[in-house]
This record gives structure tokens, C-alpha cells and sequence, in this order.
């Protein structure tokens, strides 16, 4: 048992009695090796602190388990290392979780750009099928953007005839799509 | 929250706290657990008939020697488990030891001997996982206050010690020593007991 091992146990041993000043000074410490300690195991510098903390609660959970015939830095370094196995698979679950996510994401966007493609084509098929005029205006309408006013000028009607043929386009496409899809 | 203002907040009324320490005492409760649950499972079953004949054979004596060997280390090794220390105990390794002894015993009877198969032991199976109840839970609730790192491994040793005491009760009641019967009926399921416990130890076992 080395001297810092020695004092850190003493240490420990008045913080079981309840002095706060003595336990205050051995987390400092504990802080401080546990800084330098965890830069080689965490690569995630960010987290670090997280799981000084973690430790250092687990630490204060298990105070009374500390013998103080034994080495402290024994029972310190057990419990950092299994808190940083526990932070490494948790990180590891996350990370493999993620890619999980992202494979099915991609898959699904393709999917639906593929669902999307196939309507697309069920829709133009649908839309020349129907009768020339019907099929104009629908066209006029929805796939060059004309208004119905422009529509109704450029084919001779009033814009109520232009509405009530589009309408019944819109009636006519509906059930031809039912009957494709 | 920052680092100092945990240790802040963890130190101010900071309260004294009893040490734990298994002693005598501890060891001797689970091993009086294990003990009431064998002679319990005894009771039930009834002594073999052939009690007298066996007792003495080099074969029982010495599955019965490691089957006790392995109910104490094994009681001994979980209870030092759930203190951490970067050091395994050694316990733990000769419990794996003796396990494996006490198979390879049988396995070597099995070998050496031509003798048909004995029939079914379902009742052996259930004594042996009936009888380590008892002493499984001693040891849960006496390192329950402390602060177990390998749940796994306290789950495994906990059930096997329980296990064992099971088994040593059955080598007394069962009246059949085929080794087949004993490899099948008496060791399987104290391996099978240990596997319950690591699962126990998984899902129970209080984290850190």
C-alpha cells in the first residue's frame, strides 16, 4: 500500500465517522485522479465529467462497504472500472441503436420515393385515360398550374363549366385509381 | 450539476455510516439456512435405506466432501463478491474447481461402470432446487446492503451454494447411486440452479 493509498484511506475511514471536511478533500482528490485516469478510457472528452460524477456517487452509495484494512485505491478503482464498462456498453448500445436507426431511415426514404414514383405513373395513366376534354383541363390544371379563369379563355368555357368538368375528372380519376391501387 | 457542487452537496450533513463486515456470524447463518434446508428436504424425502452400506464408500465420501466444499466456498465467495476489491477471490476459482471435481467424479464412476439405466429422478431434481431456496435467499439478504459490481457471478454463487446443500441432502435420500442417475439427476441440476442464479443475478441484483 503506497503513502497517497495510506492517506486516502484514512481519509475514507473519518468520512464513514461522519467528518465532511475529511470526505470533502478525499473526493477532491478522487476528482483529481479520476480526471487524469478516465482521458485513456472515455475517448468522448465531453463525457468525462459525467462519469467522474456517476463514479462519485457510486462511490458515496457504497462508503460503508470500504474496509479500512484494505487498500482504497483497490476498492476506488473497482468501482471506477466497473462504472466505465457500464458507461463504454451503454455508449456502445447507443451508437448501434443509431446505425440501426439510420439503416432503416434510408431504407424507408427509398421506399417511399419508390411508392411515390409508382403513384406518380398510376396518376398519368389514370389522367390518359380519361376523355380529351376532362383530361385538358385536368392537365391545365394541376400538372402546367394554370388558374381556372386562364383555363376556361383558353378552352371557350365559363369558369363554372371549367369547375363542374373538373370536378367530375377528379371523380372519375378517384375511382380508376381505386381499381389500380 | 458540476462536479464541485456534488461533492459539495454530497458532503455537507454527511452523516456516519456503519462499515459492513461479513463475520463469523454471517457465514454461520447461510450455513444454518443450507443446513435446515437440507435435513428439511431429508424429512421430507426419507433417509435411502442403504444409508449404512454407502456412508463409508470412498465415492460418497468424497462427492459428500465436495458437495459441502462447495456450499461453503460458495457462500464464502459471493459474500466477498459484493465487496469490491480489483482483486477476484479465490474462492471463486476453486468453487469452479470443485464443481468440476465433483463432475469429473461422476463422469469417471460413469465410465468405470456397465450399470443399466436407473429411471427418472425427477423428485432428486426438485429437491436439490427446492432445498436451495433457503440458503439462495440468506445470501441475498444478508449482501443486500452491500454493493455488488458482478451480478452475474453473486447470482451464480449464491444459487449454486443453495444448490449444493440441495444436492448434499439428496446424495442422503436418494437410494440410487448409478452414476448415470447422479450425472443426469443430482449434478445437472445443480448447474442448471447456477444458471438460474445468473439470471437472477441479472435482473435482480440491485445495480450500482
Amino acid at each position: 500500500m503506497t503513502k497517497r493509498d495510506q492517506l486516502l484511506g484514512e481519509l475514507m475511514k473519518e468520512a464513514q465517522e461522519g467528518n465532511s471536511t475529511s470526505y470533502e478533500t478525499l473526493l477532491s482528490e478522487v476528482y483529481m485522479f479520476l480526471e487524469s485516469y478516465l482521458n485513456s478510457k472515455v475517448y468522448n472528452k465531453s463525457q468525462i465529467d459525467d462519469v467522474i460524477q456517476e463514479i462519485i456517487l457510486a462511490i458515496h452509495n457504497s462508503r460503508h462497504t470500504f474496509d479500512c484494512s484494505k487498500s482504497f485505491m483497490s476498492w476506488l478503482l473497482a468501482i471506477a472500472h466497473y462504472k466505465v464498462s457500464d458507461h463504454l456498453r451503454y455508449q456502445f448500445k447507443q451508437k448501434t441503436q443509431e446505425l440501426e436507426d439510420s439503416i432503416i431511415d434510408a431504407n424507408s426514404d427509398a421506399l417511399t420515393a419508390l411508392i411515390e414514383n409508382q403513384n406518380m405513373q398510376l396518376l398519368h395513366q389514370a389522367i390518359g385515360e380519361l376523355d380529351q376534354k376532362p383530361r385538358q383541363i385536368i392537365t391545365l390544371l394541376k400538372i402546367d398550374g394554370f388558374k381556372i379563369s386562364e383555363v376556361a379563355k383558353k378552352l371557350n368555357l365559363t369558369e363554372s363549366n371549367v369547375k363542374v368538368i373538373a370536378h367530375r375528372a377528379y371523380q372519375g380519376l378517384e375511382l380508376k385509381l381505386r381499381s389500380k391501387l | 450539476m458540476k462536479s464541485n457542487e456534488l461533492i459539495h452537496s454530497l458532503t455537507t450533513n454527511l452523516k456516519p455510516v456503519k462499515t459492513l463486515k461479513y463475520g463469523v456470524k454471517e457465514y454461520f447463518v447461510v450455513l444454518l439456512a443450507g443446513l435446515f434446508s437440507a435435513l428439511t428436504g431429508i424429512a421430507l424425502s426419507g433417509i435411502r435405506a442403504d444409508i449404512q452400506s454407502v456412508v463409508l464408500t470412498p465415492s460418497f465420501v468424497t462427492q459428500s466432501l465436495a458437495l459441502l466444499l462447495l456450499a461453503v466456498l460458495s457462500t464464502v465467495s459471493a459474500m466477498q463478491m459484493s465487496i469490491p476489491s480489483l482483486k477476484k477471490p479465490v474462492s471463486q476459482k476453486i468453487v469452479a474447481s470443485t464443481l468440476l471435481f465433483w463432475t469429473v467424479t461422476i463422469i469417471y464412476l460413469l465410465l468405470n461402470s456397465n450399470s443399466p439405466f436407473a429411471g427418472w429422478g425427477f423428485s432428486c431434481a426438485r429437491e436439490i432446487a427446492l432445498s436451495s431456496i433457503i440458503p439462495s435467499i440468506a445470501i441475498f439478504f444478508i449482501t443486500r446492503k452491500s454493493a455488488i459490481l458482478d451480478r452475474l457471478s453473486t447470482g451464480w454463487l449464491a444459487l449454486t451454494a443453495g444448490a449444493a446443500y440441495g444436492a448434499l441432502a439428496t446424495q442422503l435420500s436418494c437410494g440410487m447411486s448409478d452414476p448415470f442417475h447422479l450425472l443426469i439427476w443430482h449434478t445437472l441440476p445443480v448447474f442448471v440452479v447456477g444458471f438460474i442464479g445468473i439470471a437472477i443475478g441479472k435482473f435482480f441484483i440491485k445495480k450500482l
